[in-house]
């Protein structure tokens, strides 16, 4: 009676681009690389505080570099992918129910919609009492 | 199959990532525009942006004023807590958001190794952020 | 307007693996006749039923209830029993077992890794105090059942598996329906277990290495949600551990 096996699992391997294969892991690639953005962006306010402690000139030579082209345009993207990150957050705080209603966790489309209220609202208040208003 | 460890440390930065998130989410696009974009998008002029009025940003001069009386004092506070919280915040959320970009990558062996650089980089910002703020007046 | 009984033929592309012949899965085309109304385990059938009886794959109840019929059709998970040839564009059509799982045979694939992980998080109700048999059963409201109820609707069908990307390089990562299975006993009212089956999920490889991809309720054929299980399961043990860290005396 033979009792060798003929049984031989497969491991199938897994491709690099493995995420180009489907909108929503694209958008989950995206939603991840905004942490480089926000890491980057909190680095650069480091740097900016450096150069405010260092004086005038210090800080002048710094607001040329912050206000050039170049500059703007990275700017202008981290400013897109907070964006993003901030969506995708917001639609994410939806999934764990801080609460019930009647037994049931609130509709998402409440806590989505509570939090984008929130966030304006928040908005609003830092650039009234950190900036004076515009 | 014996029972894994319970891992303590994790959670303990994942509440850290989750906190940070609500702090990105909420405050740093308003403070992207305000200190990165309004000055080149003409929504602001040069003497909002200049050293002498960024020393007054820092010191909470708009918000001392607007609060007034008793609490004026905390005027000074806002701006230099509200640094660290985005500072702060950002790292510890986007360093571990990354962590897990780069297991994803094939560095989930690396576990080890990572964990400490990502998370000492970030608490590393956070101090440094704590002390250039509070540096100024 | 086409005849509904037409029987434009329709190919397929199916992957196949004879481990006692060679080394690597090959695919392998049939045409069959087609009719508006077949879904895909309709295919395999009729490949099995007429033209090679050789073609290996799982299913049972053709009704989308008991799980067995998992396959990756077009790059997605799907029941093959509950996958209309209508709804799909690309032809041929592509069949390929269950992603991120070892292939046996054919579409069969190795299951024993998702079995052991459903037992890990201990998915039964356990209690403190054991009542005797005379009190009676432990009974519940309509309410409670509602709480743990979407949790408990798993198939095992293991899509959600083949959809996870986290899965898909951490063969140790506890995974979506396990995880939701934890949840489902957690919310159970009558299961007084917390403190055990946390400790057990709440491991290197458990529930917090899942960085809310959010695909497997996606491909989720009963609406279970385990991401969002999984959310709720990390606040929860992240709530466990700071109250065990700053009132270590309180009763748990």
């Amino acid at each position: 009676m033979a009792t060798e096996t003929v049984r031989k699992p497969y491991v199938r391997h897994r491709s690099a681009w493995w995420w180009t294969k489907n909108p929503r892991y694209v958008l989950f690639q995206f939603r991840e690389m905004s942490s480089v953005f926000v890491v980057l962006y909190a680095f650069l306010v480091l740097w900016q505080l450096w150069a405010l402690r260092g004086g005038e000139d210090a800080y002048y030579a710094f607001l040329l570099m912050w206000y050039s082209r170049p500059m703007m345009a990275l700017n202008a993207v981290v400013l897109a992918f907070a964006v993003l990150h901030s969506v995708t957050w917001f639609a994410l705080t939806a999934k764990v129910p801080l609460f019930r209603i009647r037994g049931r966790p609130p509709p998402a489309a409440f806590v989505i919609g509570a939090n984008l209220a929130i966030w304006i609202g928040l908005s609003l208040l830092i650039v009234k009492l950190l900036y004076g208003g515009f | 199959m014996a029972a894994a460890e319970v891992d303590r440390v994790t959670p303990m930065f994942w509440g850290l990532f989750s906190m940070g998130g609500f702090i990105v989410a909420f405050l740093l696009p308003v403070f992207i525009i305000m200190n990165s974009l309004a000055y080149p998008l003409h929504l602001v002029p040069w003497e909002k942006v200049e050293y002498g009025n960024a020393l007054r940003w820092i010191r909470g001069d708009p918000a001392s004023a607007l609060l007034g009386g008793s609490i004026a004092w905390l005027g000074g506070w806002l701006p230099k807590l509200f640094l660290v919280l985005i500072v702060g915040g950002g790292l510890f959320h986007g360093l571990h958001r990354f962590k897990y970009v780069l297991y994803d990558l094939g560095l989930h062996k690396a576990k080890k190794v990572l964990d400490p650089i990502l998370y000492g980089l970030a608490a590393a910002g956070t101090v440094a952020a704590v002390v250039l703020a509070f540096s100024f007046p | 307007m086409a005849d509904k009984g037409t029987t434009k033929p329709i190919k397929l592309r199916i992957s196949r693996y004879r481990p006692e012949r060679s080394g690597e899965p090959f695919d392998q085309e049939f045409t069959i006749p087609y009719r508006d109304d077949m879904v895909v385990l309709d295919a395999l059938n009729y490949i099995k039923d007429h033209i090679d009886p050789t073609l290996t794959y799982r299913w049972s109840c053709r009704m989308g209830i008991c799980g067995s019929c998992g396959a990756n059709v077009d790059g997605t998970p799907k029941l093959t029993c509950a996958l209309y040839l209508r709804d799909l564009k690309k032809r041929p059509v592509h069949i390929e077992p269950l992603a991120n799982f070892a292939v046996l045979k054919d579409l069969v694939v190795d299951i024993e890794p998702f079995m052991e992980k459903l037992e890990t998080v201990k998915p039964y109700i356990i209690r403190r105090d054991e009542r005797p048999i005379e009190r009676g059963e432990y009974r519940q409201t309509p309410e409670e059942l509602e709480l743990y109820r979407q949790q408990s609707l798993c198939i095992n069908c293991m899509l959600c598996y083949s959809a996870c990307p986290v899965y898909g390089y951490d063969e140790k990562f506890l995974g979506p329906a396990a995880s939701a299975l934890a949840l489902r006993y957690e919310l159970d009212t009558r299961d007084q277990g917390s403190e055990e089956r946390l400790a057990a999920i709440a491991t290197t490889h458990g529930i917090w290495q899942c960085t809310l991809v959010g695909e497997c309720s996606v491909v989720c054929p009963k609406d279970v949600d385990p991401a969002g299980a999984i959310q709720q399961l990390k606040a929860r043990a992240a709530t466990r551990l700071m109250k065990a860290m700053l009132l270590p005396l309180a009763p748990r």
